[in-house]
């Protein structure tokens, strides 16, 4: 699991080093974490899993034994968070 | 366990929408119908009083009037206040939240309906004295009356549950809206049983 925060001072971690394992290129610089792996391993578990329930939220509901109303909270919940990270890059 | 203790203040993370309502309105109808063998009756969006003689087809419309008054009022809330809520998951999970009330019902059994009757008399006929001594002769009542309080604030407890999970509100927004919403519907229950009756 990727980490996306400091585990020092909590504060958002950035990219400094790629690596290519073919040829041993290295790319390094200062990149923003994508706002996706910003989440939570359940959120990312549960955009995954949206996804693959092709955005059925009733599906989502059967898959995870949750009420209707309940996933689309979560849903929401994920929405305002994406929109946040949004917002500070 | 911890699960299964949720179930009991919160259960519709698991369940809402049309499964909600058929179990909801079975029980409701139970209630209604031990209820009516025992003296207890709803005639508010919230109400649990103790009535003799009250014909059954006028418990099952005021009970009726009352989980309409709160639906309607509640979706209405949704539509003004929120986005997204189902009509079916508001009426799924208010539904459900009413069955604190079968324990309610079945409360009934501990008072003493002559007494009761008696004590109903009395009090269309204004006297005072018999009224007080009816109520401390009747103790299965007393104890029946403060018995159903914290049936009524787990009830009250569920129907919160019921809107913040059906709406997506949270927070002091939710509040403020459940406690106008009840109010509302409330007041409108109420209006609509005077009309019935």
């Amino acid at each position: 699991m990727l980490p996306s925060k400091c585990p020092s001072c909590n504060s958002q971690l950035k990219v400094k080093l790629l690596v290519c394992e073919n040829c041993h290129t290295e790319v390094s610089g200062r990149y923003n974490l994508p706002v996706l792996l910003l989440l939570t391993q359940e959120e990312q578990g549960f955009i995954m899993n949206f996804i693959k329930c092709s955005g059925s939220l009733k599906e989502m509901a059967a898959l995870m034994n949750l009420s209707y109303p309940t996933v689309r909270n979560l849903l929401n919940d994920i929405i305002e968070k994406i929109k946040t990270y949004e917002e500070q890059i | 366990m911890k699960n299964k203790f949720k179930l009991l203040y919160n259960p519709f993370d698991q369940i809402a929408g049309w499964k909600a309502f058929i179990i909801g309105i079975i029980i409701i109808l139970l209630t209604v119908v031990i209820g009516n063998l025992n003296c207890a009756y709803y005639p508010g969006a919230l109400d649990a009083k103790l009535a003799p003689d009250v014909p059954l087809s006028i418990a099952i419309q005021v009970q009726g009037i009352g989980l309409v008054s709160l639906v309607l009022i509640f979706y209405l809330a949704a539509l003004i206040f929120a986005k997204g809520t189902r009509f079916q998951d508001i009426l799924g999970t208010v539904t459900l939240s009413r069955f604190p009330y079968l324990f309610i019902s079945l409360l009934g059994f501990l008072v003493d309906e002559d007494k009761l009757r008696a004590m109903n008399n009395a009090m269309m006929e204004g006297r005072i004295g018999d009224i007080t001594s009816s109520v401390m002769d009747n103790v299965g009542m007393i104890v029946a009356s403060l018995l159903m309080l914290p049936f009524i604030i787990w009830f009250i407890a569920l129907l919160y549950n019921a809107f913040r999970v059906s709406t997506g509100l949270k927070g002091a927004k939710c509040v403020f809206l459940f406690i106008g919403a009840v109010i509302v519907a409330e007041v409108v229950s109420i209006v609509g049983i005077s009309a019935l009756l």
